[in-house]
C-alpha cells in the first residue's frame, strides 16, 4: 500500500532537490559554486525527506531520531561550508594563510 | 518496490553517484567539497533505506555519519590550510 499524498509529495520533493542540486554541483565550475549547492542539499532536501518520514511514521522514536539526524545535518552543513570556503580563500590567496600555533 | 526503496534507488544513482564523481577528481579542495556532498547524500540514502526496510535500529548508522562527517571535513580543512612560515613575512598571495 503506497503512502498517502501528504507523505509522497515531500519525499519526492526532497529526492528531486537532492538529485538536481548534486547534478548542478557536478556541472559547476570550481569549488566555491559547489558549496552553494551543498548548502541547498543539507538545508532543504534532507529536511523535506525528514518531514515525509515523520508524517509516515507518526510521532515516535523513529521519527524523532530521523528529525535529530536532519537537525545535525542542517546545523553542521553551513559550518563545514564556511570552513571549506575559508580554506578555498586561503589557498587562492584571497585571505592570508594561518599563522602557525 | 515500495516508494521508499524507489526513492533510495533514485538518491543512490542520481545524487550519490555524481557526488562520488565530484569527490574523485580535481584539485584537493574540490574533492573536499565532493566529500561533503557524499556524506550528505549517503546520510539521506541510509535514512531512506532504514525506513524502507522498517528497521529503525539501522538509523544509528546515518546518525553516526551525520555527526562524524563534519568532524572529518574540519580535520581535512585544518590539514590542507596553508600556514604562514615563521621565517618569512606572511604572503597574502599564498604559498609558492
Amino acid at each position: 500500500m503506497s503512502p498517502p499524498l501528504v507523505v509522497t509529495v515531500p519525499l519526492w520533493a526532497g529526492v528531486v532537490v537532492a538529485v538536481v542540486t548534486t547534478l548542478l554541483a557536478a556541472g559547476a565550475a570550481g569549488a566555491l559554486p559547489r558549496l552553494h549547492f551543498m548548502t541547498v542539499l543539507t538545508s532543504l532536501a534532507v529536511p523535506l525527506v525528514t518531514l515525509a518520514v515523520c508524517l509516515d511514521q507518526g510521532w515516535n522514536l523513529t521519527s524523532a531520531e530521523v528529525a535529530l539526524i536532519a537537525l545535525v545535518v542542517a546545523g553542521t552543513g553551513p559550518v563545514t561550508g564556511i570552513a571549506v570556503a575559508r580554506l578555498l580563500a586561503q589557498r587562492q590567496g584571497l585571505i592570508p594563510p594561518e599563522e602557525p600555533e | 518496490m515500495s516508494v521508499w526503496v524507489a526513492a533510495a534507488v533514485v538518491v543512490l544513482i542520481g545524487a550519490l553517484g555524481p557526488a562520488v564523481w565530484i569527490g574523485s577528481h580535481g584539485r584537493v579542495e574540490e574533492r573536499l567539497v565532493g566529500l561533503q556532498l557524499v556524506a550528505a547524500t549517503a546520510t539521506l540514502l541510509l535514512v531512506l533505506l532504514a525506513v524502507a526496510f522498517g528497521q529503525s535500529s539501522m538509523l544509528i548508522v546515518p546518525l553516526t555519519l551525520a555527526v562524524m562527517a563534519p568532524v572529518g571535513t574540519l580535520v581535512f580543512t585544518r590539514m590542507l590550510a596553508p600556514h604562514a612560515s615563521s621565517d618569512r613575512p606572511v604572503d597574502a598571495k599564498g604559498p609558492s
